[in-house]
């Protein structure tokens, strides 16, 4: 024991040096070198250190150091990251993200390089510039950009004698009637012509020669005959049977084009290099064109910039990286690398790019695209624009009424804007109503005393014992946990956000702003239905799963037991991540799991992008995955129960029936309490499994309660509205815990 | 007798078939994962209708190796997880205790508060609690990682539960044997309390050891990543890397597995334990 023990300590006396002499060697590179700190996202981060490099070489002494930043959480990163005092140098920010930052005011100014004519704005595509423009300030450089196209199969545009692809509407209208017909005349069950996936609504808009204004309360945000234009052209689509329903088949749609299921896709430029580089059945019979037009043909813009943080310690450097790789030698190699077509529109002129076919494409598309607006109102807008749109392009109803009836829709989200927000905030406001709920807490909890107190007092333990057993978990407790939920509870009643999280004191004062919004939120709503329908299912579910397989399992001992309880128990040791990835191929169209259901004649499910099974899917993932906690905790509860009581059943001649029944039970009361109250709290957090699965979606069919009030507070930067969802269900949580006590001592 | 045997064998048959078709059925994905894990190009016979892959390549685990300092990452991910485990054992077994087993004014309604407050999900209210680690000067370090999330509802609670339905009269000796409360602690519940402090400590480690959003945020410098943080921020996202994924869940599932299997030592320990009470 002793021996051991010294073995341990010896152990860490090593790890301790160890990690001392990493600091030191650490420390001592630094001295010499300039380390830039570059942040990407992973695509771009597996394939940057290559122009790294060349920018290491042109540049003696700096060495760039590139972190990627994950798929899941890279807002948070940098979010924290800013907060803490450490952004990285040099970032790729995505268009949609610029808008947060800056009211952050986490941005420096590249002005001085456009002023110095190191950066000139006409080399870039200026709706690309636009979304780095605040105040009339440049503070990013546009990196690369992203547009969508259209892709096609040569097949029927030859056997119809098309020359070139459809120019226009009425003539892409032409061409799907007639490939629709032909595929359904060769026995093709739907027929489909073109795969809704890539498609948003604002390009039929723009294309219908619409613009989106600026947001004033009493003046139109768009303009209502374009719109209706536009509605009537889709829909018109959907009804002749064009467009295909997005993810309804479950394989990827490039894959689906490459099989024939559309003959059209909208997709963007790794489109094009999946279709050369991987092995696809179609070859070479496909092309590409830019988006077909009404009275213009407009497609959407999106792309990343390269933006610098104020903290940043290297800031000319850090220009200087974000020059080098705005340069259009750079851009063009970063093109054949990535395929992420360059902002930079010299780029697209230098000898390797003005003869490829694919960047001609993009080069004619790029000459008119569109930026989405980014306010957040627009968002709220098309929540609730989608909600009623697939009913309506399903229905005959008048498209007028329609559009007249979305632009009350914006009217209302403009005046809820308008509404919100009356006095600052201060210092004061903050301390009173974070101290409001500790209050409320003390004196519940005081009150709880003045009851009990004549009756329990004889038998009490010296308080100064309880202290030594309760202060260390409290004290933690109290400092992470308690004091930031009442934070939550203060911040739920203002507007913070983005533009004043560096100072909370100029959050304005909303009332019960949030929570009327939340009354009003129907994906609120939706999220409670789905993690009450979660927890109604999933928890018995797994609390009988469990407690049959430790009764099963309580009857071996030895090795046969540690077996069977570590393949039961393997499920919950697989990480997150991997687990995710596993069931979301197994959950795919063609997995062995379809094949399986396949094979028993119910035929392969969309599991995760049908609505109704999406919900059913993410139960079976949970329960698969938390069981084998349960049970392990039951195995230990079992354990408990004195073994005598079952040999007084056997003599007894009680069953095994009997046995659970009488001694079993009662003797897992504890445990099973528990074990349940465990699971409601680990699955009240339905949270991980629709965030790494399916994102709250198919049409916020697994939205949980968490997920929504994490969205709001990473997705939109929200916190004050996230903080609301938070109060809501501490107040639920605390009528349900009431309920439950009432309802136990009714039941004793 | 003779269909009595018939029945027994029939039932045990009935038992045994269950228990291997839910082993099968419980660990068939991690199967699949493991064995794309090992195949050439993972996950990549979306199309195709092969179950297992037909060749192997340890590939995916050898550019998994080639992502940075593993060795320090894991160390980081050892430290994270044993500091969390050892105290959330310590004070979640302490608190437990009296809850469970001493009598206070007040007690009943704090434990409320308590289970309430811990039922709100770190993810929620990660801000607030960044800015107040950031403000005590923890950030980037293992108490930043470790303290805020030590002390949890579920582990005071299963304690609690189990300290509860053990008997009294073991106490009321014990104590009428002259020992004092933390002896009582120390002597008496803890050591009756190993099986559901094995099944505490094998959640805990697991549920650290996956953590992934928190240190990802706590641990700004990358000398300081955790295995997770590591895996996700070192490896890219695209299609090409799900093999590495992959063989990362391999990887970080083996240190919990082991730790799952000396538990179920504790368990044993645990029986032997409670029959010498007597």
């Amino acid at each position: 024991m002793t021996n051991s023990l010294q073995k341990l300590r010896l152990i860490k006396i090593v790890r301790c040096a160890f990690l001392l002499i990493m600091l030191l060697i650490c420390h001592a590179g630094m001295a010499e070198d300039i380390t830039l700190r570059v942040w990407c996202m992973g695509g771009e981060a597996e394939k940057l250190p290559k122009m790294a490099r060349r920018f290491e070489y042109e540049n003696p002494g700096v060495k760039v150091r590139i972190q990627a930043l994950s798929w899941g959480g890279s807002y948070e990163k940098l979010v924290t990251a800013f907060l803490g005092g450490a952004p990285p140098d040099v970032c790729q920010l995505g268009t949609t993200m610029m808008r947060d930052f800056y009211a952050m005011g986490a941005l420096e100014s590249l002005q001085p390089m456009f002023d110095s004519g190191d950066l000139r704005a006409e080399d870039f595509f200026s709706e690309s510039l636009k979304t780095c423009t605040y105040d009339g300030l440049y503070f990013g450089m546009p990196w690369y950009v992203d547009t969508r196209v259209v892709y096609f199969r040569r097949e029927y545009l030859d056997r119809f004698g098309w020359q070139q692809f459809p120019q226009t509407w009425e003539e892409y209208f032409k061409l799907g009637q007639q490939v629709t017909a032909a595929k359904l005349a060769a026995g093709d069950e739907i027929g489909y012509f073109c795969s809704l996936q890539g498609f948003t609504f604002e390009m039929f808009y723009w294309q219908a020669g619409g613009d989106f204004m600026p947001l004033q309360a009493g003046y139109p945000a768009f303009d209502a005959a374009k719109m209706a234009e536009a509605i009537s052209y889709e829909r018109s689509m959907r009804q002749a049977g064009f467009l295909g329903k997005p993810h309804d088949s479950g394989i990827d749609y490039i894959t689906e084009f490459d099989q024939g299921r559309y003959e059209v896709a909208i997709s963007g430029p790794w489109m094009a290099a999946d279709l050369k580089k991987n092995q696809h059945r179609l070859k070479n019979a496909w092309g590409m064109a830019p988006m077909p037009k009404n009275k213009r043909r407009t497609s959407f813009i999106g792309g990343s910039n390269l933006v610098q943080f104020k903290e940043s310690r290297h800031k000319e450097i850090g220009r200087r990286f974000i020059h080098f790789l705005g340069r259009p030698d750079i851009q063009t190699d970063w093109y054949e690398i990535s395929n992420d077509i360059p902002a930079n529109r010299r780029a697209m002129e230098t000898p390797q790019l003005i003869n490829d076919p694919v960047m001609q494409v993009f080069r004619d598309q790029l000459e008119d695209t569109r930026l989405p607006p980014a306010d957040r109102e627009w968002s709220i807008f098309w929540d609730r624009f989608y909600r009623q749109y697939d009913a309506f392009m399903e229905s005959d109803d008048d498209v007028k009424d329609f559009v007249r009836k979305m632009s009350t829709v914006m009217a209302e989200v403009i005046a809820e804007r308008d509404a919100s927000g009356k006095p600052t905030t201060g210092g004061v406001y903050w301390v009173a109503l974070t101290l409001f709920p500790v209050v409320l807490l003390s004196a519940y909890i005081l009150q709880g005393i003045g009851r009990r107190q004549p009756l329990k007092v004889l038998t009490s333990t010296p308080l100064r014992t309880v202290a030594l057993f309760l202060v260390p978990a409290m004290t933690v407790m109290l400092i992470f946990r308690l004091l930031p939920l009442c934070v939550a509870f203060a911040a739920s009643f203002t507007d913070l956000g983005a533009a004043n999280i560096t100072d909370p004191t100029r959050a304005l004062f909303t009332g019960s702003g949030n929570y009327l919004r939340l009354y009003q939120d129907e994906i609120f709503w939706k999220s409670v239905n789905n993690t009450l329908i979660y927890l109604l299912v999933g928890v018995p579910a797994n609390l009988l799963i469990a407690l049959t397989l430790a009764l099963a399992i309580s009857r071996f001992r030895g090795w046969q037991r540690t077996l069977l309880a570590t393949g039961l128990f393997l499920p919950s040791v697989i990480t997150m991540v991997a687990s995710a990835v596993t069931w979301r191929w197994l959950y795919c169209q063609q997995s062995p799991l379809n094949l399986a259901i396949n094979w028993l004649g119910i035929g392969p499910l969309n599991w995760l992008g049908d609505p109704d099974l999406a919900l059913p899917s993410l139960i079976i993932f949970s329960v698969w995955r938390s069981y084998g906690l349960s049970m392990l905790i039951i195995l230990a509860g079992l354990e408990l129960i004195n073994r005598e009581l079952y040999e007084a059943v056997r003599i007894d001649g009680g069953s095994r029936w009997h046995e659970f029944r009488h001694v079993t039970l009662p003797g897992l009361r504890g445990t099973l309490f528990a074990v349940a109250v465990g699971i409601v709290v680990a699955n009240i957090q339905f949270f991980i499994e629709p965030y790494v699965l399916t994102g709250g979606g198919p049409k916020d069919a697994t939205m949980s309660l968490l997920l929504f009030s994490y969205n709001r507070a990473f997705g939109s930067f929200q916190l004050g509205y996230a903080s609301s969802v938070i109060t809501v269900l501490f107040v639920f949580f605390f009528i349900f815990n009431l309920w439950q006590r009432h309802f136990r001592q009714k039941l004793s | 007798m003779n269909t009595h045997t018939r029945n027994r064998l029939l039932k045990e048959m009935l038992f045994f078939s269950f228990l291997i078709c839910t082993l099968a059925i419980t660990m068939l994905p991690f199967i699949f994962m493991s064995a794309e894990a090992l195949a050439p190009s993972p996950m990549a016979n979306v199309e195709g209708s092969r179950y297992l892959p037909q060749n192997w390549s340890l590939e995916s685990f050898r550019q998994l190796m080639g992502v940075g300092d593993i060795a320090r990452f894991t160390m980081n991910s050892m430290i994270h997880a044993f500091g969390y485990t050892f105290l959330s054992l310590l004070l979640n077994s302490l608190a437990a205790f009296a809850f469970a087993r001493m009598v206070f004014p007040g007690r009943d309604r704090l434990f409320t508060m308590l289970i309430l407050a811990m039922m709100v999900p770190g993810q929620v209210i990660m801000i607030p609690v960044f800015i107040i680690v950031k403000s005590l000067g923890l950030l980037n370090s293992f108490a930043g990682l470790i303290l805020p999330g030590c002390a949890h509802a579920f582990g005071i609670f299963a304690v609690r539960q189990f300290m509860r339905d053990l008997p009294d009269e073991i106490f009321d000796a014990a104590r009428t044997d002259g020992c004092s409360d933390f002896e009582l602690f120390t002597h008496i519940a803890l050591p009756l309390c190993r099986p559901i402090l094995a099944s505490l400590a094998v959640t805990s480690f697991i549920y650290t050891w996956d953590q992934f959003l928190y240190p990802l945020v706590i641990m700004q410098d990358e000398p300081m990543f955790t295995l997770p943080v590591a895996l996700v921020s070192l490896t890219s996202q695209h299609f090409g890397s799900w093999g590495m994924l992959l063989a990362g869940g391999v990887v970080t599932a083996l240190p919990s597995l082991i730790v799952f299997m000396l538990a179920q030592r504790a368990y044993v320990a645990g029986i032997t334990g409670g029959s010498t009470k007597g």
